[in-house]
């Protein structure tokens, strides 16, 4: 088993659900099937390509270290001349993730890594023009599955992030994965098992997802510890 | 295991933008977002694309037309090339199209813009002329070949008939403000000129929100991507006219109120064979300064380049255009990268593509 994880970040990021033309909401983490088009997209396979199914196998789960903040993009979409549709688009702005990939096949992990970072077509956080900010960042480990990576794996938030909390030693992050990676017990459906890309044909499967019970908790290195003798003790005089 | 045909052109654009309101949101104040935790203007991508759009479609480049009258212009096209057809004959040719491609229509005109090139049409008609019966695959190919640069590069969707959709060529990412913004409002009151003397107070009032900032704008183009699209010789120049319509165009929003048309202060284009970067997280730690963003942006945008070498390939070539005087350290490694003007920096730029698609020739 090789797991390598890989940071998302940039100044806006989402993450479609179910939606309708006006309407595009994100949803508040990653999906595995945009990991997996980002992936796709790094190998340079066509939307159509079957390649891109056997992309699910892979073993996935996503750390939320700074959640960000959701809003609405207005657009406005010129269909018809002097005709204007309004677009709502949900987007998360100023985010932080790590996702994590593993594989028992360690030279497919190997050849995902190097695609990354070298890609046939750009890539993206949910939309085109979501650029990931700077470049992605990849570590690589050996041995572990994607959970037990992220375990352990530091605080990836914003220096300024982990300041706001520097009352605190330790932070609790969300972790989801797939269900057989934590307990294989509670899991619920999500729709983002890529059935095809192809826009003649685009489809989602149902994907049994886990939520890590009581989080995860993370060594925040922005803690500072505090003079705990602060308290007002208007009797201190007498 | 190497992709050993990537190459990516960075460009990265500083500029200082005065009181304006360039892209609105539905309650008509300037768009934002948060980034390093603080408020940016932003601009967003599909803003700032229509207006690159239309600096596209003043050059003759084969440049698209987002339209409704495909039909319209077909006809047109077929009647001028065969001037002894009758205009039935014309309009029947004409539909055989919309038949065999499931582009649906309205009346005459298509159910949705369509972004079609000159050539296309061209193409099209002749194609119409030269056959009787329409071969589906033949059709579909005209629609993919011969593509306007703006095709190419934004890509297409065609909704009813997804086979005639286009992969754009490039990247364009939404321009955020380097710094924080405070958001302002600028009140006003208008006075009727026919109003009584003896009357007091304004006949209208209103408040219009605005901001000024030094903007990051980052676009990236897939150069074999363009090439696939548009062919070795259209895609240099192709390449060339994006640069430049990145660089020179300004989204029109309450332009005439703010008057806001300014250029860069300062590009970057970068020519990278493993992967785009954008520099945006250069800005993540917003610029403070009480003396203008610029001079401190291009230091932090120079130093995020100089850091991210430490994790991807040094870029086969890297120019700079800058307004301003730069400090740099003295084994910068960019002190050798900059040109003297607009005109230096786009024919660098094509002396470089020239030279990768004569090499990719010769590897044939």
């Amino acid at each position: 088993m090789k797991t390598i994880t890989i940071k998302l970040t940039g100044p806006l990021q989402s993450f479609g659900n179910e939606a309708t033309f006006n309407q595009r909401t994100t949803s508040l983490h990653p999906s595995k099937s945009a990991v997996i088009g980002m992936i796709a997209a790094a190998f340079g396979y066509q939307r159509d390509d079957e390649k891109i199914t056997d992309l699910n196998s892979l073993d996935f789960a996503v750390r939320i270290d700074q959640p960000g903040r959701v809003f609405t993009e207005f657009q406005t979409v010129e269909w018809k001349k002097d005709t204007r549709k309004l677009t709502y688009r949900g987007l998360i702005q100023d985010a932080v993730f790590v996702v994590a990939i593993g594989n028992e096949n360690d030279s497919l992990i190997d050849e995902i890594k190097f695609a990354l970072r070298h890609p046939v077509y750009q890539l993206f956080l949910g939309r085109r023009a979501n650029v990931p900010a700077g470049v992605l960042q990849i570590e690589e480990f050996s041995g572990i599955n994607p959970v037990q990576v992220l375990k352990d794996f530091p605080w990836q938030a914003s220096k300024w992030y982990q300041k706001s909390k520097s009352n605190d030693q330790t932070v609790k992050v969300e972790l989801l994965a797939d269900t057989k990676l934590l307990t294989g017990e509670k899991y619920f459906m999500v729709k983002d098992g890529v059935g095809s890309f192809s826009q003649k044909n685009r489809f989602f499967n149902y994907r049994p997802v886990e939520r890590a019970r009581n989080g995860i908790d993370l060594i925040n290195p922005a803690y500072e510890e505090k003079d705990q003798s602060t308290d007002h003790d208007a009797l201190d005089a007498l | 295991m190497t992709n050993k045909n990537n190459l990516y052109l960075d460009i990265n654009v500083l500029q200082a933008v005065p009181s304006s309101n360039i892209n609105r949101d539905d309650t008509g104040a300037p768009k934002t977002a948060l980034y390093g935790g603080v408020i940016r203007s932003r601009v967003s991508s599909q803003s700032w694309k229509r207006a690159m759009r239309h600096a596209l479609n003043d050059k003759n480049l084969g440049s698209g037309l987002r339209t409704v009258k495909l039909a319209q212009l077909l006809k047109e096209k077929i009647m001028s090339l065969d001037s002894s057809l009758s205009e039935s004959d014309a309009d029947n040719k004409v539909k055989e199209v919309f038949k065999s491609t499931g582009i649906k229509q309205k009346k005459e005109d298509t159910a949705a813009l369509l972004l079609v090139s000159q050539g296309q049409v061209e193409k099209i008609a002749q194609y119409l002329l030269d056959h009787e019966e329409i071969d589906k695959k033949e059709l579909k190919e005209i629609f993919n070949g011969n593509q306007s640069v703006d095709l190419a590069l934004f890509g297409r969707m065609v909704a009813d008939n997804p086979e005639l959709n286009v992969e754009g060529s490039s990247q364009v990412a939404h321009a955020i403000s380097t710094h924080e913004v405070v958001p302002e409002f600028d009140y006003f009151t208008a006075l009727d000129d026919l109003q009584k003397e003896d009357t007091t107070g304004a006949t209208m009032l209103g408040s219009i929100e605005y901001n000024s900032s030094t903007l990051y704008r980052y676009a990236n183009l897939n150069f074999p991507e363009l090439v696939h699209n548009l062919g070795a010789e259209t895609a240099v120049e192709g390449a060339v006219e994006f640069i430049k319509s990145f660089v020179l165009s300004m989204p029109t929003g309450k332009q005439n109120t703010f008057a806001n048309k300014t250029l860069p202060n300062y590009v970057m284009i970068s020519f990278r064979t493993d992967t785009p970067v954008n520099l945006v997280s250069a800005f993540e730690e917003p610029v403070k300064s009480n003396r203008g963003y610029v001079k401190p942006s291009i230091k932090k945008l120079e130093k995020e380049y100089q850091n991210t070498l430490k994790m991807v390939d040094t870029p086969i070539k890297t120019l700079i255009l800058s307004m301003e005087e730069i400090e740099r350290d003295k084994d910068s490694i960019l002190k050798d990268d900059q040109v003297t003007d607009l005109n230096e920096l786009l024919s660098k730029v094509s002396e470089e593509l020239q030279q990768v698609v004569q090499n990719e020739n010769d590897n044939d």
